[in-house]
């Protein structure tokens, strides 16, 4: 049969075809060449339904609900409460940081070994560059600036504003500004900017990244149900909470840094990465008003680099060229304007026997760990 | 670079975008850049490390090609390369490993020495190549293979990326000859590399990394009872299975993609009725590197019974030590040393066949089997030997419930992951599936049940996928 309502003889494209397909399927020496084609367009399909509803979802939420938003808020205004309160006992030595901070340093035993230097520790876990120069800005401006300050940061976070920088995030470090926005931090969570520099492909990763977690949780839901000898399935799960708690985890655990992805020896988060040179780093951080801040209110600037979980078998921690080169610059970059780098990664002091979890230090030896701190400190707060 | 990262999918188009439309010796040229971009992508000095084995080891057999056998220096000149090539892995993987061992004899007898330590990386995939360069050493001066005489196709021989990493470690008679010759694109092949890498993936996203949160979990408390480490461990043995027969799949796929044939690693493993079959199952390029290389030098089965099973015993030994630089990898070798040669040893006094021949017998070796194995992967997973002591002497007696409950869920959840592994495993083995792939053979209807197969699969990974996901456990060997 002709097909005769269009110009153009169908039948023998149809023909044609067939034939070059075949001869190509003969020509290659086994299968038509459509088959991958189809196959991909399978898999593409499969991608799609998984990821697609998944997409449409987040658009249509959008962002976390107010009240977390509300708390974070209230967190950032507590936190900078406890900032004024402390600054009122006059420290002459105050120290910066996040959980690496909180983990390693005994604020009550600081104090007392600290003796009339009187240093303090202020810390908030969680918390991102930001929020360490809000401390900051507070603590040098406050009446009785201190003589010191020591910031505690891992590899590049120093220069990387994106490291956590979230919803949550950003509404904690504006509740610390409340009743006074500091333009830089604003403009820095100004709509359309990013806080760092953003991976090219970071949305698209998220997306791919995170399953939609209820076929995950009917399967763990599944293996409770099969499993069951006396107790239901929450009991169950508050006696595993209980029994996996920090508290009873073991010193030499592998890294567990939660929500932190490692990827080639670095950590990675939110989808953003830093920029691998330092001196495009330093354009999108606040370190240089950070350095500013210091210089014009008084104030010794000391950045201490915590040391990263060590790994079990060699002891020694996984480095990339990058980050050498990216540290070597920093430093440098810092020799020149009198801030003083302190790395704990060239001491042997701890090993991986005294961290908890992730690059965190275990409970029991943060009262080691603030006496050989302080040690360190010392002879460069006597200069 | 990782298989399952977006970067490597950009990477992987981009190769094969370009390999297709080059001339041969084009392609190797091309392969051979790509495959040093590959693994210098984090630490670029991995490559000189590369390039110093290929480059010893090429002019090794080259010159032991010139010499006819029978000449004196043969030998002299695989020794010297296999020096040179298994000191470059010793130096990084086990230079740490024997001076410790060493300072604490010092230590023991009074001499008190500060321990020199090597303050670098491990290279990923060095165990890896180091066999398969040194394998080629051997087979030329054994005259089982013609010396390559490009130093190009060597070296791409030595460095192909997909199974530079953690193997399968390839034979020169195999892959090199394939290195040599035309490639063709074989659609069949094509579809057959797409739907393994696609299957790698699932059972590394979804099986090994779903499998590893719980395995975690259990060794990372410090009062893990009886229960909760069996349950753990077998956990583990979903989790080792599915992520390094993941990379295999991947390696094996990609390498299917340009055109080459990559051997077996894996034949469900966990199937095997005894230990000599687990192990003509599970990392077969590794067990068979062995058995050509250092067993049968050995001597092999050619001696009396009590010297083969010393020769099993010391082959597994090191075949253990391969794995990584620590005692407990040791121990896992020659724990299943044990298992074997105690087979061995069985059939010889004994008699009797190597596989029982009935259903009942079948289904006790397969049990004991499965049992011992796991008792195997205790060994290799906990690295810590006072936990590992602390663990084996358990008792199952006077645990609460509640431990049971938790320990029967590890162990049912990661075998829940399993499922796909199974099912796998049992069809692979089933006349029907023969039967219904014959059926499915005509026309397009292959190409719809793979289609399907390869959709539920994808939709499975994004859907499934575990919320945190690892490294390849092998690449730290």
């Amino acid at each position: 049969m002709k097909f005769v309502c269009f110009p153009i003889d169908i039948e023998s494209v149809i023909i044609t075809v067939r034939r070059k397909a075949h001869k190509s399927a003969e020509v290659s020496g086994g299968g038509h060449w459509l088959v991958p084609l189809v196959l991909i367009l399978f898999v593409v399909a499969g991608v799609t339904v998984s990821v697609l509803p998944r997409m449409l979802a987040t658009s249509s939420i959008g962002s976390e609900p107010d009240e977390v938003l509300q708390e974070s808020f209230e967190k950032g205004e507590e936190q900078m409460e406890v900032v004024r309160k402390r600054m009122r006992s006059s420290p002459g030595v105050v120290l910066i940081g996040n959980s690496m901070l909180n983990s390693r340093v005994d604020k009550k035993l600081l104090r007392e070994i600290s003796g009339s230097f009187h240093a303090e520790a202020l810390t908030e876990g969680n918390t991102f560059s930001p929020v360490w120069y809000l401390t900051m800005k507070e603590v040098a401006q406050s009446e009785e600036p201190p003589r010191v300050m020591v910031i505690f940061f891992r590899d590049r976070f120093l220069t990387w504003p994106g490291f956590r920088f979230n919803e949550t995030g950003e509404a904690f470090a504006r509740g610390m500004m409340a009743g006074d926005e500091d333009p830089l931090v604003t403009k820095l969570f100004a709509t359309g900017e990013e806080p760092g520099l953003k991976d090219d492909f970071a949305e698209l990763k998220d997306v791919l990244k995170e399953a939609d977690g209820e076929g995950v949780d009917q399967i763990e839901s599944l293996a409770m149900d099969l499993t069951k000898i006396s107790s239901d399935k929450d009991e169950r799960r508050e006696a595993m909470n209980r029994r996996f708690s920090m508290e009873n985890l073991r010193s030499d655990v592998p890294d567990d840094l939660g929500d932190e992805i490692e990827s080639q020896n670095e950590v990675t988060m939110n989808g953003y990465t830093n920029p691998a040179e330092f001196s495009r780093a330093l354009k999108n951080s606040l370190l240089p008003d950070m350095v500013r801040l210091a210089k014009e209110n008084g104030v010794r600037l000391i950045v201490y680099r915590v040391k990263r979980r060590p790994d079990m078998d060699s002891g020694l921690r996984a480095s990339s060229e990058s980050l050498e080169r990216y540290l070597r610059d920093l430093n440098e970059w810092l020799g020149e304007r009198d801030v003083l780098f302190l790395d704990e990664n060239a001491s042997t002091e701890f090993t991986v026997e005294d961290y908890a979890d992730g690059d965190h230090i275990s409970r029991n030896v943060r009262p080691a760990f603030t006496r050989w701190f302080w040690s360190q400190l010392l002879p460069h707060l006597e200069q | 670079m990782i298989f399952h990262s977006l970067e490597y999918l950009v990477f992987l188009v981009v190769v094969l975008l370009v390999y297709w439309r080059l001339p041969t010796r084009a392609q190797n040229g091309m392969l051979l850049v790509a495959s040093y971009v590959f693994y210098g992508w984090v630490h670029p000095w991995y490559c000189l490390l590369i390039a110093v084995t290929t480059l010893v080891d090429f002019t090794a057999a080259r010159m032991i090609a010139s010499r006819p056998r029978g000449v004196r220096g043969r030998k002299r000149i695989m020794t010297c390369s296999l020096l040179v090539t298994f000191s470059i892995l010793c130096w990084f993987k086990y230079f740490n490993f024997f001076t410790e061992a060493a300072w604490a004899a010092f230590d023991a007898v009074g001499w008190h020495i500060p321990r020199p330590v090597i303050d670098v990386l491990l290279p990923v995939g060095i165990s890896f190549y180091t066999f398969q360069s040194a394998s080629y050493v051997v087979d030329v001066f054994r005259g089982r293979d013609p010396v390559c005489k490009n130093l190009m196709d060597y070296a791409l021989f030595v460095s192909f990326f997909p199974q530079l990493v953690a193997g399968p470690i390839e034979r020169a008679s195999h892959l090199l000859g394939q290195i040599q010759s035309k490639r063709k694109a074989k659609f069949c092949e094509i579809s057959d590399g797409l739907t393994l890498i696609v299957w790698g993936m699932f059972k590394k996203l979804v099986i090994a990394d779903g499998a590893a949160l719980l395995v975690n979990r259990v060794f990372s408390i410090q009062d893990a009872s009886f229960p909760m480490v069996w349950g753990g461990v077998v956990a583990f043995g979903v989790q080792i299975l599915a992520d390094f027969s993941a990379y295999t799949d991947i390696a094996r796929g990609t390498a299917k993609l340009m055109g080459f044939d990559l051997m077996e690693n894996f034949r469900h493993p966990y199937c095997a009725r005894s230990p000599v079959e687990f192990w003509r199952r599970w990392h077969i390029s590794l067990s068979t590197w062995f058995r050509d290389y250092v067993y049968v030098p050995l001597g092999g089965s050619r001696r009396g019974p009590w010297r083969v099973a010393l020769n099993l015993m010391f082959t597994f030994a090191i075949s253990g030590l391969w794995h990584g630089s620590n005692w407990n990898f040791v121990v896992w070798g020659v724990f299943h040393g044990a298992l074997v040669a105690g087979q061995h040893l069985w059939k010889y006094y004994r008699g009797g066949e190597e596989s029982p021949s009935r259903w009942w017998q079948s289904l006790i070796g397969w049990l004991v089997t499965f049992v011992l194995i796991h008792i195997g992967w205790l060994l290799f997973r906990e690295q810590n030997s006072e936990y590992l002591l602390r663990y084996l002497s358990l008792s199952p007696f006077g645990v609460p419930v509640e431990d049971w409950e938790m320990g029967l869920y590890f162990a049912v959840h990661a075998q829940l992951l399993a499922l796909p592994l199974w099912l796998h495993a049992f069809l692979g083995n089933r006349p029907i599936w023969g039967t219904l792939r014959d059926l499915a053979s005509k026309g397009w209807m292959p190409v719809v049940v793979r289609g399907v197969m390869l959709f539920i699969l994808a939709w499975a990974i994004f859907s499934l996928r575990a919320p945190a996901t690892s490294e390849f456990i092998y690449f730290q060997f």
